[in-house]
């Protein structure tokens, strides 16, 4: 009898209980999402670290005793405790950390004396110096790593000598060439830009006054310094320095052209070249150790930045004051900058252009010009028959993949990014709510090698009723998408926070459904941030390397993974070639975000 | 027909209960203010009627359908209420032009399109927005933004209008206009109204019912004229009226055969015939309904009195003087006739008509009338 209530028995269904709230359409994209992120995102891990205690039907090519799908502690031990050990964890493990230790240290260094320069000093330029400092990072890390390779290498690993062997007659040596030094280098140079925005912002927000009245009082510049300005930017100094030391021990493409010509492994090429060798429990070990050992830290420069929050708070709007005055050192700090960003930026693009042109690659006169790398028709034999970079099939189609990969993985990422920030904010302090706003966190904490090891191992076969999606254009998507999930997710609760909840409540006391309330109101509400979030993901996956290299095939090649094999292929005026294409694309791309990130502030 | 019902709804959030065992009933046509300060309960009330919050207990009924129920577990969605709602912050959609916005409600329930176009202009047109329909609400002032939140409600011809404090975000002279162009709307659509508001001013001269709130209970449920004549309670007797009411503490006793409140320093007689059993009471009386006597005039023919005071304060404003005077160390206001001349420092008498006079139980802040006194 009570069923019989028209609309009572509908949503009596879903009614539970005095004090909960029922909002049944949001209650079922909540549980929707934290099901498809289980799926993605959790079990995925669980898995792979299930595999490494489970003998593998390969694994019978590494010991007599594996019997496939029978626990066993064999793959721990060979890592940590065998003679392969020092190979396998023990050199990589620090050769990453050393990587980390410097690439912090250096983009400290950078950043740091950067952002004071823009900030405090009476340096000329300031402005345009500190827009052109944030370049490097739009420039994806890897073509750093080749330029530095154009300019430095040695004939060690065969083939032409760099430009400075050319210019000088000098070979460089090693250390110089390959290894860690120049990892180091490249990274920092690459990265220094996160260390630089933190500290300005956090000197741009110390209230001068402060320091001005204490100066006043007569406190010594070294006491205000230690005791004003210090505590307001050491939040900021530590944040960066965690993340750029996170950054660098997941990064893989710089240290794996620098560090494969000497044997330089870190823990990321280490990965890549067990899975390259078919050992995936080792591979998946070094993955859950990369993964300890960068969720540490995340959640660290997490606690950092909480602390570094409220000093911001604290200390309120500063304002400039009287810039430091430099004196005659304003050149220097000038020349300091300049050269920073022209070595990290200006440079390298410079050179792959220019490499991209040359008939023979090393020979840096004006007669070796050819434009054959990018117009040449097919069967040309400058370039041993294949056609210049702008008619190759082949590379068109891997720009052609490249594009539609990040549309397509940005897509996706923005429109689950959105749904998240609706069930997040919507169900504000239930727990489901939460649940979702840490799952979609977790990929922040695998880095993009790591995750793409997952994807491999959990995709090559079937599973469940998803069937092998190895080789397809679907996993690439997958895994871009939720690889970048947490940024999308981000702009997607931080968007809905600024829908207020009464405009959706007014459509609803229209009579307006679910469905319609969310094409009508709160969709064209979001839509603007969700173009952010599209802009970045796409952005994002357009210079990915690390992320896809354990997984793309012949036929879903991008114009990343294309560079990497021109590049072992020895093929050097192709690889810069791309390279050139994608840094323009990159710069264009990120230009088109900054645009459409001012004007979202919209209503 | 009881065109709104709730019976006994109760919401908590978390240890807050914000609503506690709310009754009410509304007929069609009336104009129902939910007065009461700040944090009392009566967004979560409206906001209950609507759909927006599900109520812990209770029930509500609209146009005698069963809308929600604890027992029988039903709650049916706002979108099948048919009720309107203005917001505080009136929620205009900023992505949509005043036409589209007003537009809406009709599109929902599937209008042609050249009857949506003729109901929106004619809702505008109403409300005198006729040349705004192309404009943004960012492009708007509050009081226009106000007006096409009203008109965006009134085109879908909701049973029953729910206004959540509307007038509170526009400045003064605007807020007077606004109620009068509210009451047109109510004396010309005569749509149930339900009209939340923390302004007792904008209550009495709007509503046809005035339902006092505080602390999530209902104080009060009356006409405008009873709750400002005769107040349920102390809370109600102090939160309504534009000048603070005037109170004094003494005991109810019997002297010479009527029951008369007795203070050290005046007794008056009152309207009550009881026995004098309610001992300890607070006496109440409006500010213009104190008489204030000089000491030159001879003595009124009035009743209670003469009680004496000290004046404080004057503030002469045209019409009529305002006076604070101190009364046994309670600070009274008085308004006294045009052309009363008080001073600071003067020594004055006040006379309490019996038939003004209202008094109150001081240990549960009841009014002690006939009905009452024999607890
Ligand atoms: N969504 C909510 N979550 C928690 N507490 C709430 C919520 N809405 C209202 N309250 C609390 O309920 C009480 C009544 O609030 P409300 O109905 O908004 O009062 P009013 O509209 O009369 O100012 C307040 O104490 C308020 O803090
Ligand atoms: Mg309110």
């Amino acid at each position: 009898m009570r069923n019989s209530h028209g609309p009572g028995r509908r949503f009596g269904a879903l009614w539970r209980g005095a004090s909960c709230k029922v909002r049944t359409p949001q209650f079922v994209l909540a549980a929707a999402l934290l099901a498809v992120l289980a799926v993605f995102v959790i079990i995925p891990v669980v898995r792979i670290a299930v595999d490494t205690v489970v003998w593998q039907t390969g694994d019978v090519r590494l010991s007599r005793d594996a019997v496939p799908g029978s626990l066993t502690l064999f793959h721990w031990q060979r890592v940590f405790r065998s003679p392969l050990t020092s190979h396998l964890l023990t050199t990589p493990l620090v050769n990453s950390i050393l990587v980390g230790v410097g690439t912090a240290a250096l983009s400290l260094a950078l950043g740091g004396l950067l952002a004071w320069f823009v900030v405090r000093t009476d340096m000329p330029l300031r402005r345009v110096a500190g827009t052109l400092a944030v370049v490097p990072y739009m420039i994806p890390s890897y073509t750093l790593a080749l330029a530095w390779l154009t300019l430095f290498k040695n004939q060690r690993i065969g083939g032409t000598a760099g430009l400075f062997q050319y210019l000088t007659g000098v070979a460089p040596p090693d250390w110089v060439a390959y290894g860690l030094f120049p990892t180091v280098v490249v990274l920092a140079l690459h990265y220094y830009p996160f260390v630089y925005l933190l500290i300005s912002n956090a000197l741009a927000s110390v209230d001068t006054s402060l320091e001005e009245s204490a100066e006043v009082l007569g406190a010594p510049r070294s006491l205000v310094l230690r005791r004003i300005t210090l505590p307001v930017v050491l939040p900021a100094v530590l944040s960066g320095v965690i993340l750029t030391f996170s950054r660098a021990i997941g990064a893989f493409g710089t240290p794996y052209f620098l560090g494969s010509p000497v044997r330089f492994f870190t823990l990321p090429t280490m990965i890549y070249s067990n899975i390259g060798m078919r050992f995936p429990s080792t591979a998946n070990i070094l993955v859950l150790v990369l993964i300890a050992l960068s969720t540490i830290l995340i959640l660290a420069s997490q606690k950092v930045v909480g602390v570094r929050r409220s000093f911001v708070t604290i200390s309120g709007k500063g304002f400039r004051r009287k810039p430091i005055q430099l004196g005659r050192w304003k050149y220097l700090a000038l020349a300091i900058t300049a050269s920073v960003v022209l070595f990290a930026a200006l440079l390298p693009f410079i050179m792959f252009f220019w490499q991209s042109v040359m008939e023979y690659a090393g020979t840096y006169s004006f007669s070796n010009f050819t434009s054959a790398f990018w117009l040449a028709p097919a069967g040309t034999r400058l370039t041993e028959g294949e056609p210049g970079l702008l008619r190759n099939p082949e590379i068109l189609r891997a720009a052609w993949n490249s594009v539609r990969l990040s549309a397509a993985a940005a897509f996706v990422a923005a429109v689950l990014g959105s749904l998240i920030g609706y069930a997040v904010v919507k169900g504000r302090g239930t727990l489901i709510s939460k649940a979702i706003d840490q799952v979609s966190f977790l990929p922040y904490l695998i880095p993009s090698i790591a995750f793409g090891a997952i994807y491999l191992n959990v995709f090559i076969r079937q599973w469940g009723p998803i069937p092998s999606l190895y080789g397809t254009f679907l996993l690439l998507v997958l895994t871009c998408a939720f690889r970048n999930l947490p940024f999308a997710a981000r702009s997607g609760v931080a968007t809905m926070m600024q829908v207020s909840g009464e405009l959706e409540e007014a459509a609803q006391t229209f009579g307006a459904g679910w469905f319609y309330r969310f094409r009508r109101v709160v969709f064209p509400l979001t839509l603007r941030g969700m173009i952010v979030g599209f802009s970045l993901v796409f952005m994002t996956t357009m210079r990915e390397l690390s992320l896809i290299i354990l997984l793309v095939t012949p036929q879903t090649r991008t114009l990343t993974t294309m560079t990497m094999r021109y590049q072992e292929q020895g093929f050097v005026q192709f690889a810069n070639a791309i390279t050139v294409v994608l840094v323009v694309m990159s710069v264009i791309g990120v230009w088109a975000i900054r645009k459409l990130g001012g004007q979202s502030g919209g209503y | 027909m009881k065109l709104v019902d709730l019976r006994c709804v109760t919401k908590a959030f978390g240890q807050v209960v914000a609503v506690d065992r709310v009754s009410l009933s509304i007929q069609g046509g009336e104009f129902v203010a939910l007065l009461g300060p700040s944090g009392c309960g009566k967004t979560t009330t409206l906001r209950m009627i609507a759909g927006l919050e599900v109520p812990d207990q209770g029930e509500i009924r609209l146009a005698g359908k069963g809308v929600f129920s604890a027992k029988e577990r039903v709650v049916v969605p706002p979108q099948k209420r048919n009720v309107g709602m203005v917001f505080q912050s009136y929620a205009l959609w900023p992505h949509m032009t005043v036409f589209q916005n007003v537009a809406f409600g009709l599109q929902v329930q599937r209008k042609p399109r050249d009857a949506i176009r003729r109901e929106v202009r004619t809702a505008l047109a109403y409300m005198q927005l006729e040349d705004l329909e192309r404009r943004y609400p960012h492009e708007l002032s509050g009081g226009q933004q106000q007006r096409v939140a009203l008109a965006r409600m009134i085109v879908a011809r909701p049973a029953v209008f729910l206004m959540d404090e509307p007038l509170s975000n526009l400045d003064a002279k605007l807020r007077t206009e606004m109620r009068a162009e509210i009451k047109r709307l109510h004396r010309d659509l005569n749509a149930t109204t339900v009209y939340v508001t923390h302004d007792q001013l904008e209550a009495l001269t709007l509503a046809s019912r005035i339902v006092v709130m505080k602390d999530g209970t209902i104080q009060q449920d009356a006409a405008p004229s009873t709750l400002y004549e005769r107040p349920a309670n102390l809370f109600v007797a102090e939160f309504v009226g534009s000048y603070p009411i005037n109170l004094i503490e003494g005991q109810l006793v019997e002297e010479g055969g009527r029951t008369c409140f007795a203070h050290p320093e005046v007794v008056v007689p009152t309207k009550l015939s009881l026995p004098a059993a309610c001992g300890e009471v607070v006496l109440a009386i409006r500010p213009e309904d104190v008489v204030l006597v000089q000491d030159a005039v001879p003595p009124p023919a009035e009743e209670g009195g003469p009680l004496p005071a000290t004046v404080k304060a004057v503030f002469p404003a045209g019409r009529e003087t305002t006076a604070h005077v101190d009364v046994g160390g309670r600070t009274w206001t008085i308004i006294c006739p045009k052309g009363t001349a008080v001073e600071v420092g003067e020594r004055v008498d006040l006379f309490l008509p019996s038939a003004r006079i209202l008094l109150y139980r001081r240990d549960t802040g009841e009014l002690v009338d006939e009905g009452s006194s024999d607890t």
